[in-house]
């Protein structure tokens, strides 16, 4: 075989292959990317990869926000009434600490301006120990990524190979998107797992799993200072660019408060929200909203049967979409009300509001002994 | 730009292949040079431009000093030449101690005298090392009068050569200077191009899909390591393993994609790695692993130190004293020196072995391979634990746990060690990319051969395609830090 044929046949083959994968995701386009190719509208599925929301945020025509973690993403609904005329797109990512969020806010205001940013806060997106997403490093979200380096992760990798090939299978199963809007449908996330093993297994599971032995979001580190400036530097940035922020601490059940305290975590917990009213002191007007406090809310009960559910978290961690819509009615609503859910913060009141907190909160533990020992059950299990 | 990205494999490369193609069909040497030094130096220039004052500026002092040495040489002041030469490698020590060695000079005299000097804000710049040492022997052997004069743009090729420049294999001017003054450097060569591609894409492919993979098993032993956190025996094999295997095919999968680009140019580049791992004792391993860098030491650090000539312990003294520097030329830290003076003690160990009486030494030479090739990369894995360690107490922790199978119980199942098992068959038993491609030796179980047939370019270009689909996740190369 002659020389010349050799490299024709190399040549040939990696190029058709390239171009074969490449044509792939032009024609199912799994991220919803900007094409000259009709779309093909296959392309829902994957709403909640870094890549994707990178994508919605770039191309998209939004001008209000939601940046968080899986909490918001999950249960922050962009297309709730009291958004009114703005065109809401929810950013927030599961599994981030507060640096991808940084990135992410960074990549809205280099793109447009928004008008409004709620900001979805909680204590693992300020762990020190927290790593970046690798799928963080594929999308545009990561400023080394440009359009020479996206076109090549968003179209010929193995990433976008395999949601290609997916989307196909779910379009061919008629599956429903599990987001929307950039929000992820709790129901078709958690529904089938709760109906399997009962919503009292999924929570010990979560906690075990996602809280005690995740070193990871729950060290004993104290909380990161350099993501705490990163928030003084977003709350500047949004006073600059003239972008209204309400920033808010996203609920959790009282039953991991509990978990925090059993491992050691309460008091930083109560340290990191002081560190957040020093950064929002000097901006009186973007509201800090703590939906932490022990509310009639995150101190649902927790059903001990299979068959009862909780109405609204779906584990611990992760409050249900009817919860978010108190959080918005809370903090979107234009006419004040009275409400038994959250709370304002702000340095007169923060002292009174934590010893309150601490108050409320042993008085919880003294009332629940018999969860506080599943939880120290599941504590020692691990020792 | 590193050669696993995206920009190198679908922008820089085709671009400097269809130029340097084009600068030879004019038949101008001055052309094909230039364009091969402009684009080496955008190579480099992509990571930090403002390393390419460093880079240059070394090559024209370099230069200006070889000529000189050159010039006093032909006018017979040895005296004069032997300062040069002095100040040349002054020069070039200086640099590498500055960009390499300060903050790690600052942070121990800190240690010794409890005090708090503030580091230096240094980047090492990257290839230091390399394009260094390659140029000390530039200056020795122009100072022995074994270069003939070459012209400003062969020898800034020399240096600048972007397939050997980041990390290896450290070239010597004799290979390197004949290939760039021979005919044949301005004529295509498509048997050359036609192996360079598929090479180019084995070391791609060993790189992104099996080095990157170790890595994952790796990283999180030696991340637990050195938070202070004790390791089961299992996974302290597991993850000792696995940086094994992750460097040899990160390290030998760079070498072979220097080799491949290198020939798709016309230019030969030496061999770098000979399946160390299928070494039967340490002086053995050491003739297989980065050859380049073990010849640089031999014949520029161990040999004028007297090498085996003035008796033994002065031998074994040198032996400690080349890989001391062989250690320090890769880092500095005290892993790297702990790991140098280890490799130099196995090698004390193996030499005095080699002295026992004939009778001893034939009843241990008795033994089969099996014994000896697994008691060699057990010492080289212990070795690279100290290696790739944070710090010899992380190292400790994980050598301890290696040897106490009292450890408590790892969570590893049976898949986790197929991975192992298939690296370690393709080290011990499958051909290296010096017997696939250059010699026609082959001491391997498993035979192959590359040959121009539509089978091995299916193969290759696969190969490059499956690593092409992997590359958004690649990591860096390990041995761009040294």
């Amino acid at each position: 075989m002659g020389t010349q044929k050799y490299i024709l046949i190399f040549s040939s083959v990696f190029s058709l292959l390239c171009i074969s994968a490449i044509s792939l995701s032009f024609y199912v386009n799994p991220y919803k990317l900007k094409s000259f190719i009709p779309s093909t509208a296959l392309g829902i599925y994957f709403g909640g990869s870094r890549t994707s929301k990178a994508i919605a945020i770039t191309e998209g025509d939004y001008n209000a926000f939601i940046l968080g973690s899986s909490r918001s993403e999950i249960g922050i609904d962009p297309n709730n009434k009291l958004w009114g005329e703005l065109n809401v797109y929810n950013a927030s990512l599961a599994g981030s600490s507060f640096s991808e969020t940084y990135k992410v806010f960074e990549t809205i205001v280099k793109h447009r301006k928004p008008e409004l940013l709620v900001l979805a806060l909680d204590y693992s997106l300020f762990s020190t120990t927290r790593t970046t997403s690798a799928d963080f490093n594929l999308s545009r979200f990561d400023n080394s990524n440009n359009d020479f380096l996206s076109f090549f992760k968003e179209r010929l990798s193995k990433e976008a190979i395999e949601k290609s090939f997916r989307a196909l299978k779910y379009k061919k199963l008629n599956l429903p998107s599990k987001h929307a809007g950039g929000q992820k449908n709790g129901s078709l996330t958690f529904t089938k797992k709760i109906s399997t093993i009962g919503q009292y297994a999924l929570i010990q599971n979560t906690l075990n799993k996602r809280v005690i032995r995740n070193n990871e979001n729950y060290s004993t580190n104290p909380h990161s200072k350099f993501r705490l400036q990163q928030l003084s530097q977003l709350i500047k940035i949004c006073l600059e660019e003239e972008i209204k922020l309400i920033i808010f601490i996203s609920p959790v059940h009282a039953l991991q408060l509990m978990t925090f305290h059993e491992i050691g975590l309460w008091g930083e917990f109560l340290d990191w929200k002081k560190d957040l009213v020093k950064i929002t002191k000097n901006f009186p007007h973007i509201p800090l909203y703590d939906f932490t406090d022990l509310s009639p809310f995150i101190t649902e009960d927790i059903p001990v049967n299979k068959i009862e559910s909780m109405r609204w978290f779906w584990e611990t961690s992760h409050y249900k979409s009817i919860l978010g819509d108190k959080i918005l009615d809370n903090i979107l609503s234009h006419s004040p009300h009275k409400t038994t859910f959250g709370t304002k913060l702000n340095e007169k009141n923060i002292t009174t509001e934590l010893n309150k907190q601490d108050t409320l909160f042993q008085h919880y533990m003294q009332k629940n002994t018999a969860l506080l020992y599943d939880i120290q059950e599941l504590i020692n299990k691990i020792d | 730009m590193l050669f696993n990205s995206y920009e190198f494999i679908f922008a820089f490369l085709p671009i400097v292949i269809i130029g340097f193609i084009a600068c030879q069909k004019t038949n101008s040497k001055t052309l094909v040079t230039s364009w091969l030094i402009v684009c080496s130096l955008f190579f480099y220039g992509w990571w930090n431009p403002n390393y390419l004052q460093l880079i240059l500026l070394s090559i024209f002092v370099n230069f200006f000093l070889a000529t000189t040495i050159r010039n006093f040489s032909a006018l017979r002041k040895m005296r004069f030449a032997k300062t040069t030469l002095l100040i040349g490698i002054s020069l070039n020590l200086l640099l590498l101690a500055y960009f390499k060695y300060a903050n790690f000079f600052i942070e121990n005299i800190n240690l010794l005298i409890s005090n708090e000097h503030s580091t230096l804000n240094i980047v090492l710049p990257l290839a230091l090392s390399f394009f260094t040492f390659q140029q000390i022997t530039y200056l020795v052997d122009t100072h022995k009068g074994a270069v003939p004069s070459h012209s400003l743009l062969d020898y800034c090729l020399f240096v600048t050569f972007f397939p050997q420049l980041i990390a290896g294999p450290i070239v010597h001017h004799k290979e390197m200077m004949p290939q760039f003054s021979d005919a044949n450097f301005l004529k295509t060569d498509s048997l050359k191009i036609a192996k360079g591609l598929s090479l180019f894409s084995l070391g791609l492919f060993k790189k992104v899909i099996i080095a990157d993979y170790f890595s994952l098993l790796a990283n999180p032993v030696f991340g637990e390591s050195s938070t202070g956190e004790l390791t089961s025996f299992t996974t302290a094999w597991v993850g000792s393993i696995s940086y094994t295997l992750q460097l040899y095919f990160d390290f030998s999968g760079y070498s072979d994609m220097a080799l491949g680009l290198a020939l798709m140019f016309g230019i030969t580049l030496p061999c770098n790695f000979n399946s160390p791992y299928k070494a039967n004792c340490i002086i053995d391993f050491w003739r297989r692993w980065h050859m380049t860098l073990s010849g640089f030491l031999k014949d520029y650090v161990y040999i004028p130190l007297g090498g085996n000539q003035k008796g033994n312990s002065r031998r074994f003294i040198n032996i400690l004293l080349t890989m001391f520097l062989g250690g320090l030329w890769h880092g500095a830290g005290w892993t790297f020196v702990v790991w140098g003076l280890l490799h130099g003690a196995y090698l004390i160990m193996n030499h005095a072995w080699r002295a026992l009486p004939k009778l001893t030494l034939a009843a241990f030479n008795s033994f089969p391979t099996i014994f000896w090739r697994p008691l060699t990369f057990i010492a080289v894995v212990i070795a690279w634990v100290v290696f790739r360690s944070e710090n010899l107490s992380s190292a400790m922790l994980i050598i301890s746990s290696m040897f106490n199978p009292n450890m408590t119980a790892s969570n590893h199942d049976l898949m986790d060690f197929i991975p192992l098992a298939i690296g370690l068959l393709l080290v011990w038993y499958a051909p290296n990319s010096n017997e696939i491609f250059f010699t026609n030796k082959n001491h391997s179980t498993i035979a192959y051969k590359w040959s121009m047939s539509i089978a091995s370019a299916f193969i290759f270009s696969i190969m490059g395609f499956i690593t092409v689909v992997y590359l958004a996740r690649a990591q860096e190369f390990l041995y761009f830090q040294f």
